[in-house]
């Protein structure tokens, strides 16, 4: 809320001077002023002034205003006691209450946060002016998530605000023109039926129990699961007893507290993305009663995705690994821990004597925290001797980092979301944040929608995101460096430059500029298929923004030339002045929780923690002394050159963590063949996973809710988690594990918690000096690069870039022709991920609820493609590429054009799998498979069947996009008083004058 | 040389040795808390006998059903105005400052400590003696007495006040009853 620039201004609230800055309302003003209170139940924070509750009423100069609309002016007075203000209250409080019945006592909402129970409470109100009356509609049950009750619906529209402008989702409204309004879903459907894509963000703000979790009814409170034959002449006999609400109030808060003791809160950080968001669980023993998010998480607010708000039942699956397994013949046997560590310790140390430190590799996790990287790196390098040890990254960003090191110097996010929210434009390359990190999408979507700022998505397919954009790109697969140079060619050409930003602050622009020459804009035509105008028009409205950011993911790394896009987009944003400035940079974005943390913390061939290198001697040594031994100089093999090496016979031994490689790198069938070539194989996870199936030794992991740690999101932006459960049977934490298998091998280590993993990593790495577990607490976090005093570096490059020389460098890059298929494998095969579930889906299948959504994967197939073919919705096709066949249901949609399909990568059926037909080829730098460079042909099977996506999936649904609730059309009707005028009325009525 | 397996043998624990982990813990609370059991022990034995247990058993498997006839119950026995006006009551005499009330129970203590001199039975009038009542006349005389006039004057300074409040027009129900259902809806404001 900092204007820079401007100057604090004073007002009056009470009597009592307020400093405050110019633009803020009242009552964001006296917001800031701990022992002034005025009332407010429809304005959050986060959603703005909404206009429909009327509570928040003051008087300014005689007159009632409402203080979340109106703006401050110096030397305002303002008073929010006067009887005035009371009888408005009154008034205001009373036409909510004559919507919503208080039997606060046996709610589920009553845990001390009721917005409209803690208002009524703390103005005092004693008896409602209007009676309750119930509305004539049933309770909605539909969506197994949440249901909406309408007789305890007071209307204000916090629901609809948060649909339609923050998630921006746009399936809520209030159909103001019924004689009794309600909230409806799109047109007045079922809400299972309708466009709710169950992102939770409506639940979340909804001030009572209109919108409640599921997962709360009849569990949150103590007298909450009483028969409804029970509870209604219950609430019925309480109201006629009760002398006032005060007295009634003192039982529910006496029932709120004792709630306080069975219900736990603890605060986490989601894993289903690399977005960051945080929020509290609470729980009830092992029962999740629900996920609440806060104003005060960094990243989110009150924002969350399907998975994260409802995602977490795998925590409690009977599928979980409880015990350590065994390979025994055709088996696995449970064993105990001390079994399964004396035949690790035996096995490893044995090849390692007898092959050589180099004939082991060690497979960290991007799911898992930083200080369990931190502590794989080590045992890999200290305890083991190799630098053999890579993470998941590899499969999607390491392209994107390769680029920015090249170009920048630092392998992360420019900025924040708050970089992106503000950016004038937003271009999205080869990316579906929508489904793929849903919470930053709501950012762009909102900046878009209300702000003005403009969008350009260049995809193969017609994301949501291409649909809402300004101007959706599509160009042929893998030719996005040819138009995205060819745009920065046409900018210089015009001499839209940024010169004054290149001469200060870049290196080598006369090369680079020299380079382009081949990208003309027929050139570009030619290749990427799009037209000259859109080129331009791309080029335009660069360069009439005054700030842009990029934002890429696996549409540009996961492919040959992967690399050399993403630097290729760099240069694009250093040649337009666009880096260092807020709501400027290049955003690759991170698909798992903590990718960024586990390149972060080392659990790379060829980087110590904080991306020093393992070749550098200086660096090297003082991790030699700080763990006592010596460390290996040469850079170590990467995940695909590991499986390559298994192939050649130099690699015995695998010790992997929480990563499904069998399913997730490319051409799995022969990453499956490989694994069965080794010798000894650890597989650590929390489910048997398939890669588990060719494990000799099984070690059973707990996830991030059975114990502590901090994740790095795709910002990087270092984030606590804490533990809210006991690890589940026999299962452990992975850095315990590790700890265990380390000393088994000698280590003798003694972390007792992951705190302490943390404080020598930030001893040891500069980029987090200033990291610890203090200074995370509560919602604190810290973005790296952090400083020996703890503080942050949200902006990059504000004043030089990551190079000696301070200065940015750009690097030319040439084309790489995709791969080129064999004529018989006719069909473009794109992959991607889906809302609903995340990677493999070892943990959103697990969700009953998530299932009832999407059940299974599906074939996009495009409606021409469909008519040529003769196939519609419902047929089961066999796709066959040269390395492997899957077979699939379709679904046809417009989603993809012509001979493009898509299959999103979230299965547990190997015969579904993307992997089953993804090539070996990989990018020329990093090695990251290249994915999206498939070729299929389709056999159809059947031509027709059942749908694999059920009718209650959203995607089938229509939006009814709004602005806000429009309050507007509720002052029109014809019931509708002002509440000044009513109490004018009601004093001239007792003979008052106003 | 390891293929794909998926066979994982699960030591399921039998019942027996659940059964045995349970009592172990059970009989290790026990003799954690030997003294607080015993107690306990003996109470529900008198329960027991009391034929308690057995009423609290009934009482709770068929909770929903008694709690729907202990609301009509209540309801037909006319208990929540009862209730209402024992609130009620209870905020009036808590309105009441406590000297005041010491000093008037005071007064009423000495008036009724007196009343034993009175027996019409016995044609006992106080002081006044006859076979008769005292007459008006001597009434009269009495009320020169400046203890009675005194009375008298509380009396009507009472009745005073109490009148000015009879006055006030008739309460509205809506700040007598919280329960909104009880009371009339005038306007139909939906908004």
């Amino acid at each position: 809320m900092k204007m820079d620039g401007q100057e604090n201004i004073v007002i009056h609230v009470d009597g009592q001077s307020v400093v405050a800055q110019p633009g803020m309302t009242i009552v964001q003003a006296v917001n800031t002023a701990p022992d002034l209170y005025i009332p407010q139940i429809c304005y959050n924070e986060q959603l703005g002034p909404i206009n429909t509750c009327d509570t928040c009423m003051v008087e300014v100069n005689g007159e009632l205003v409402r203080s979340c609309s109106t703006v401050i002016t110096p030397g305002m007075n303002i008073s929010t006691q006067t009887p005035l203000v009371k009888e408005a209250q009154q008034e205001s409080m009373s036409r909510i209450l004559r919507n919503h019945e208080l039997y606060c006592t046996v709610c589920d909402n009553n845990n001390g946060n009721c917005v409209v129970h803690n208002t009524t409470e703390k103005l005092g109100i004693e008896h409602q002016t209007y009676p309750f009356r119930n509305k004539p509609y049933e309770i909605d049950n539909t969506n197994p998530f949440y249901r909406y009750d309408p007789d305890q619906c007071i209307l204000c529209g916090r629901c609809v605000e948060a649909c339609q402008d923050l998630q921006v989702n746009e399936t809520l409204s209030i159909d103001w023109s019924r004689e009794q309004p309600r909230v409806v879903w799109d047109d007045d459907v079922p809400i299972d039926q309708s466009s709710c894509v169950s992102c939770g963000h409506c639940v979340t703000v909804c001030p009572c129990n209109a919108l409640m979790e599921s997962s709360m009814l009849g569990e949150a409170g103590f007298m909450t699961n009483i028969d409804s034959k029970l509870m209604e002449p219950l609430i019925d006999l309480t109201k006629a007893v009760e002398p006032g609400y005060s007295g009634i109030f003192q039982i529910s808060e006496i029932e709120a507290s004792m709630r306080n003791s069975r219900i736990e809160k603890t605060k986490t950080v989601c894993t289903y993305c690399g977005v960051g968001c945080s929020f509290e669980v609470w729980t009830k023993d092992r029962h999740i009663l629900k996920i609440e998010p806060s104003i005060d998480a960094p990243v989110n607010g009150v924002s969350t995705c399907i998975k994260g708000k409802w995602g977490w039942d795998f925590v409690n699956s009977e599928e979980r690994l409880t015990r350590p397994l065994i390979r025994q013949g055709d088996r696995f046997v449970e064993s105990t821990w001390d079994e399964a560590l004396a035949l690790i310790a035996e096995k490893l140390g044995g090849i390692k004597a007898q092959h050589g430190s180099d004939s082991i590799a060690y497979i960290a996790s991007s799911k898992c925290s930083n200080e369990e990287n931190y502590i794989f790196q080590k045992f890999a390098r200290s305890i083991m001797g190799t630098n053999n040890v890579d993470n998941c990254s590899r499969y999607c960003q390491s392209p994107a980092t390769s680029g920015l090191m090249r170009t920048v110097g630092m392998g992360g996010d420019s900025g924040t979301m708050v970089d992106i929210q503000q950016s004038e434009l937003v271009i999205i390359v080869g990316a579906n944040p929508a489904e793929s990190h849903p919470v930053l999408a709501t950012r762009v979507k909102r900046a878009h929608k209300l702000h003005g700022q403009k969008l350009i998505v260049s995809d193969i397919r017609k994301n949501e995101m291409a649909e809402r954009a300004d101007l959706h790109l599509h160009p042929k697969p893998g030719s996005d460096l040819v138009w995205l140079s060819a745009v920065t060619k046409y900018i210089i050409d015009q001499g839209w430059e940024a010169s004054s930003f290149l001469d200060t602050r870049v290196e080598g622009y006369e090369e680079y500029r020299e380079s382009l020459a081949p990208y003309t804009l027929d050139y570009a035509e030619q290749v990427s298929g799009l037209t000259r105008e859109q080129l331009i028009r791309t080029a335009e409205m660069i360069h009439e923004s005054g700030s842009v950011c990029i934002l890429w993911a696996m549409g540009v790394t996961q492919h040959r030339g992967g690399t050399d896009t993403s630097t290729a987009i760099c240069n694009l944003l250093l040649a337009t002045g666009n880096f260092g400035r807020p709501g400027t940079g290049a955003y690759p974005l991170r698909g798992h929780n903590n990718v960024q943390g586990a390149c972060d913390f080392g659990t790379m061939p060829s980087y110590f923690p904080g991306y020093e290198k393992v070749t550098d001697e200086a660096v090297r040594s003082r991790y030699e002394q700080a763990w006592g031994v010596q460390l290996p100089a040469e850079p170590g093999l990467d995940n695909h050159e590991m499986v390559d090496a298994i192939e050649e016979g130099a690699l015995k031994a695998m010790y992997l963590f929480g990563e499904e490689m069998a399913f997730v790198d490319s051409n799995s069938n022969f990453v499956e063949e490989m694994f069965g070539k080794l010798e000894f194989f650890v597989v650590q996870d929390i489910f048997f996973s398939r890669t588990a199936q060719f494990a000799d030794v099984v070690l059973p992991a707990s996830p991030s809710l059975e114990k502590d740690g901090t994740f790095t999101n795709t910002e990087r932006r270092i984030q606590r988690f804490h533990q809210v459960f006991e690890p589940m049977g026999e299962s452990r934490p992975d850095w315990r594990i590790i700890q265990d298998v380390a000393n088994a091998l000698g280590a003798n280590w003694n972390y007792t918690h992951p705190g302490e993993i943390m404080e020598e990593a930030a001893s040891l790495a500069p980029l987090f000096a200033g990291v610890r577990y203090d200074r995370l607490e509560g919602w604190n976090s810290q973005v790296w690069p952090v400083q020996p005093d703890g503080s942050s570096t949200e902006l990059l490059y504000t004043e030089e870039f990551a190079f000696p020389s301070g200065k940015a460098r750009l690097f030319p890059v040439s084309w790489t022709l995709p791969y080129e298929p064999e004529a018989e494998y006719d069909l473009h095969l794109n992959n991607g991920r889906l809302l609903e579930h995340f990677h493999e889906g070892n943990m959103t299948y697990q969700s009953q609820n998530i299932r009832h959504k999407v059940p299974s994967t599906w074939l996009e197939v495009s409606p021409e493609l469909a008519a040529e073919r003769g196939i519609e919705t419902g047929a089961k096709v066999r796709l066959v590429s040269p390395y492997g066949q899957a077979k699939l249901s379709v679904v046809v949609t417009d989603r993809v054009k012509g001979k493009e399909l898509y299959l999103p990568m979230n299965t547990q059926h190997a015969g579904e799998a993307i992997n089953r037909l993804t090539s070996s080829h990989t990018d020329k730098i990093t090695h990251t498979p290249s994915y999206k460079e498939i070729s299929v042909r389709m056999e159809v099977l059947e031509d027709r069947g059942v749908s694999p996506l059920p009718q209650v999936n959203h995607r089938f649904a229509q939006r009814r996009p709004q602005i806000s609730v429009r309050v507007e059309d509720k002052w029109k009707r014809q019931d509708y008083e002002p509440i000044a005028d009513t109490i004018r009325k009601e004093r001239a009525q007792y003979g008052q004058s106003h | 040389m390891a293929r794909a397996i998926n066979r994982i043998e699960r030591h399921e624990p039998t019942e027996a040795e659940v059964q045995a982990e349970s009592l172990t813990q059970i009989i290790k609370a026990l003799s954690d808390n030997k003294e607080a059991i015993l107690k306990t022990l003996d109470i529900i034995k008198e329960l027991d006998q009391a034929g308690m247990l057995d009423i609290a058993g009934a009482l709770l498997k068929n909770r929903t059903e008694v709690g729907v006839h202990g609301v009509n119950l209540i309801n037909s026995l006319n208990i929540p105005p009862l209730i209402r006006n024992a609130f009620t009551l209870s905020q009036m005499v808590g309105k009441i400052d406590p000297l005041e009330m010491d000093r008037l129970l005071n007064a009423l203590g000495n008036g009724l400590s007196h009343l034993g001199e009175m027996d019409p039975a016995h044609q006992k009038y106080g002081d006044h003696r006859d076979n008769e009542p005292p007459g008006m006349l001597h009434l009269l005389k009495t009320m020169r007495d400046p203890d009675v006039r005194t009375t008298m004057a509380f009396g009507l300074q009472f009745l005073k006040s109490m009148g000015g409040e009879l006055n006030k027009p008739k309460p509205d129900p809506s700040e007598v009853f919280s329960d909104p259902k009880r009371k009339e809806s005038e306007t139909h404001k939906e908004v």
